[in-house]
């Protein structure tokens, strides 16, 4: 027994460190679920709100030594007011256009990170950001419990929304705008309102990562964590409200807990080649199920399939 | 009477340099159920679309009057403003949402605006409640293959673009070729709907190119031909004028 528990739980700080990307990656396509799967706003930045929120709260915590939970709140708000912007700035694009406006507003704040050195520190790196609070050794444990809480939250939220007035909007509003503006529905506001919430969300999730990181580099802000979110949830199935957790547990899942932890891959391959190889295998991925499977392991939505509540007459 | 009407004032349109609708003064809506006919390309869409704001027009004004209330100018608002005021237009190409069912397309169309706010997200219950009544009412009317789920004929999605403005529950109500794609014993029972909206209140405009429809249901008929209202009048004064006829009818109609 006891060598079958070194074996689970022998290198904890990898295994926390994997598991926390596990569940920032289902967080995170939770919300580009609710974008892209329900609204149809096909976002192709997630990254960039995300990266928002974490620089946000380091460069205020770190650089202009604000409280922390005042920089949590500051570095949400500030990923909120950039989703309604960029939003506000795409909102006559059709489908590409969007994901290219999105795409280079991920680039923008790469860039930023990296140039704005005064603020950042750039490539040398900003910190340390330390946890909220400390319970000793395993406090990252403690805090892939916070994050686990509040992505629970996430996906109670989306599962409550798909039985909801409001999903029934926003699938109206993905599925034909002009008739539910027809109808008298405030498609735009609806829209904006659904990228206030979400890209805020989104920076959150970055702020809570910058304490796990401790350290914060441009590198982390690339075009790497947008494909893994959109992967997880093209596999899983962008339509249902459980298709993020299904793919992120089989690609980061994958990836980032059972092969970094449990294989022992030779140090130089691990540091090198991996992530190249784990980048390679994620387009790849995408491009089979784009072609073969582009509504994911679970499928379709099928409402015709919910609940019978209200159904009786 | 007295009913809802629309006023549309140097009204014009033109795409690519073409004028498609050029209007100098038309109100709609003086009758209960007025019928706009005309040829293929006269304008008649058009004019409808732009009623709704859904195309903005060239120049002019349409300003929307109902009883007891002040005019809006509706030319000049937000295009999702316009059904909460009390007017909505069915379309005349088939319009749906597909990952809607029969019952969600007809409960989000009775759904009002506070419901639907990101923090509701509790009120589905209430909401059933409030509106599966006169859902109901439609759906034992009408008999879908499966309420249930997806609409699946051209028939089916048709009749639910106007159910979903009849649970609006309008005072001016533009159905743009409604019988088109329906069959005939569903296109008798929304008339039958229609009328009975027009008696107690509803102005009803009907673009139809079944023009015995429009001689039996309307009261007043306007003739659209070239982006202009050529001729305006009751069923039988239009009917008989010979622009109408040389202009659509042809010869074997008169």
């Amino acid at each position: 027994m006891n060598g079958l528990w070194d074996f689970l739980f022998g290198s904890p700080a990898f295994l926390t460190f994997g598991l926390y990307t596990v569940v920032m990656v289902i967080g995170l396509a939770l919300l580009l679920h609710l974008q892209m799967g329900l609204a149809g706003i096909g976002n192709f930045g997630v990254v960039g709100f995300w990266g928002l929120g974490m620089y946000g709260f380091g460069v205020l915590v770190v650089t202009y030594e604000w409280p922390y939970l005042g920089a949590l709140l500051a570095a949400t708000a500030l990923a909120g007011v950039a989703g309604v912007v960029v939003g506000w700035l795409v909102a006559d694009l059709d489908t590409d256009g969007v994901l290219g406006a999105t795409l280079s507003f991920a680039t923008i704040v790469l860039l930023l990170a990296d140039g704005e050195r005064d603020l950042t520190g750039g490539q040398v790196g900003l910190g340390t950001i330390d946890f909220p609070f400390d319970v000793g050794a395993r406090t990252d444990v403690a805090w892939l419990g916070v994050l686990t809480a509040i992505v629970g939250a996430i996906l109670y939220y989306v599962r409550r929304v798909h039985r909801s007035p409001y999903g029934r909007l926003l699938i109206a509003v993905g599925d034909n705008e002009a008739l539910a503006t027809s109808l008298g529905k405030a498609t735009f506001r609806s829209k904006m309102l659904l990228l206030a919430l979400t890209s805020a969300a989104m920076g959150l999730l970055g702020a809570l990562y910058a304490s796990m990181s401790h350290f914060l580099f441009p590198s982390h802000v690339d075009v790497r964590l947008t494909i893994a979110v959109v992967v997880a949830l093209v596999l899983g199935g962008s339509r249902q409200p459980l298709g993020a957790v299904v793919g992120a547990l089989l690609t980061v899942g994958l990836f980032d807990v059972v092969i970094k932890v449990y294989v022992r891959l030779p140090p130089d391959f691990a540091e090198q080649a991996y992530p190249k190889f784990q980048q390679m295998v994620y387009g790849g991925l995408l491009i089979v199920l784009l072609l073969f499977r582009p509504l994911g392991l679970l499928g379709d939505m099928r409402r015709d399939r919910l609940s019978k509540r209200g159904r009786h007459g | 009477m007295g009913g809802a009407t629309v006023r549309i004032e140097g009204v014009t349109k033109a795409f690519g340099g073409r004028t498609v609708v050029d209007v100098p003064e038309l109100v709609l809506g003086a009758h209960p159920i007025e019928g706009l006919i005309g040829p293929n390309g006269a304008g008649k869409t058009t004019l409808m679309r732009l009623v709704m704001h859904s195309i903005p027009i060239d120049s002019g004004s349409i300003t929307f009057t109902t009883p007891g209330r002040d005019s809006v100018v509706v030319s000049s608002r937000h295009p999702h403003e316009i059904p909460p005021l009390g007017m909505v237009k069915t379309n005349q190409v088939i319009q749906d949402f597909r990952s809607l069912t029969i019952w969600d397309s007809l409960l989000l169309a009775a759904t009002a605006a506070s419901d639907e706010r990101p923090n509701r997200i509790f009120s589905e219950r209430s909401v059933v409640r409030e509106h599966e009544d006169e859902i109901h009412a439609y759906l034992d009317k009408f008999e879908f293959d499966d309420p249930y789920g997806y609409a699946r004929s051209g028939g089916e999605k048709k009749l639910l673009d106007i159910l979903r403005c009849l649970l609006l529950k309008p005072q001016m109500l533009l159905l743009d070729e409604p019988t088109a794609g329906l069959p005939e014993d569903v296109t008798a029972r929304v008339m039958e709907l229609i009328v009975e909206r027009a008696t107690v209140g509803t102005s009803v405009v009907l673009v139809e190119h079944d023009l015995d429809l429009v001689w039996h249901l309307s009261q007043y008929v306007h003739f659209m031909a070239e982006g202009r209202v050529q001729l305006q009048g009751p069923p039988s004064e239009v009917r008989a004028h010979a622009t109408v006829i040389e202009k659509y009818l042809g010869g074997g109609h008169a």
